[in-house]
């Protein structure tokens, strides 16, 4: 899987530590962004985490992930092995961890537990996931690599993807988006 | 991250450990719900950070108990929570299930009671590792795996063959 994945730099052995954030934080954040910044949309974003002051943290994790956890403040999850992680999937998550904290500055926002708001969280979650189509869709276009297609693939939206690259309408992204999560 | 208020813990048996159960703790304050994942005696918390370190800190407290009984459940919660960099693997029921499986089917990977079809489980006597062989999703592809476990958990995966479902008919 990993023919492009790196150890995020050359530190080595992650040292023990007692806390919840990722041993090799500084690394993972400053590799990431340094992939990120080579697309479009990536450059847009770092700009913007600078400029609002963002906080971006790393925590360890079963999985790449990102969470929001304030309106300035989110944490990216990587394994503890970075060696299992690819470096295209962090850097893609650190986009998107930058971008939910953009949204409610654009007109997404996010919903409680309350079955009322599911629209606001189908609203949000399908925002979120066409700009990981726009991410994922530049970076093919950089360097012609499928790996983060694979992803997209994996997480079962490659219907939406297809569909963001032959330029469909919002509306008809909506409906492909309905199906996958099977919203009514 | 956690408030009373806004969070659930939950806990299940786990059975190749004795004294200690997997729990996990999540937030509901906002959607998508953040959870995290512990191996606990209900005194020490083991997070489930990625990789191997809860187990091993199993391994070092003599609870780990890895049988030809509990051996599949262990390997099905090995991969659903060790990152491997050989990616991501799932046993399979069979390999008519692999179009239905994704990253997002939560409830499937953390499922301990899959039995493969064909599984077949040896014991090594010299060395007290278990040889298991099962259909998996490896790194995407359906293969046919030859898992080794070492009596202190460690596990080692290699493909056999590629499977199709003319394989399995």
């Amino acid at each position: 899987m990993n023919d492009v994945s790196k150890d995020f730099g050359s530190s080595g052995t992650p040292p023990v530590v007692d806390s919840y954030a990722h041993p090799l934080m500084d690394a993972i954040l400053s590799e990431s962004a340094s992939l990120l910044s080579t697309i479009p949309e990536g450059r847009r974003l770092l700009a913007l985490s600078k400029e609002r002051n963002y906080k971006i943290k790393v925590i360890s994790g079963r999985e790449p992930d990102f969470r929001y956890v304030s309106e300035d403040t989110a944490y990216l999850v990587c394994p503890l092995n970075t060696k299992a992680v690819d470096l295209d999937v962090m850097a893609l998550i650190y986009g998107l961890a930058i971008y939910e904290l953009e949204q409610p500055s654009i007109g997404i926002y996010r919903a409680g537990f309350d079955p009322s708001q599911k629209h606001i969280l189908f609203a949000q979650l399908l925002d979120i996931t066409i700009k990981m189509c726009q991410i994922v869709g530049e970076f093919e276009d950089v360097d012609n690599s499928t790996k983060l297609v694979d992803y997209l693939t994996k997480l079962g939206h490659s219907e939406l993807y297809r569909g963001f690259r032959l330029g469909k309408s919002k509306e008809e992204l909506t409906k492909i988006y309905s199906v996958i999560v099977n919203a009514v | 991250m956690f408030t009373p208020v806004t969070s659930e813990g939950k806990c299940t048996r786990l059975p190749f450990l004795q004294n200690f159960l997997l729990y996990r703790l999540t937030n509901f304050s906002s959607l998508p719900t953040f959870s995290m994942d512990f191996i606990s005696n209900g005194e020490d918390f083991f997070y489930m950070d990625g990789a191997d370190t809860a187990i091993q800190e199993m391994v070092r407290q003599n609870e780990l108990n890895i049988t030809s009984e509990t051996v599949l459940a262990y390997l099905h919660f090995y991969y659903c929570y060790v990152r491997l960099p050989e990616g991501e693997i799932i046993l399979l029921k069979n390999v008519a299930e692999i179009p239905y499986i994704d990253l997002y089917d939560e409830e499937r990977r953390e499922s301990l009671d899959v039995v493969p079809e064909g599984l077949q489980i040896d014991r090594d006597e010299t060395t007290g590792e278990f040889l298991v062989s099962a259909p998996a999703l490896y790194d995407s592809s359906p293969m046919e795996v030859l898992i080794r476990v070492s009596p202190d958990g460690k596990v080692s995966t290699f493909p056999k063959r590629m499977l199709t479902l003319e394989n399995i008919q």
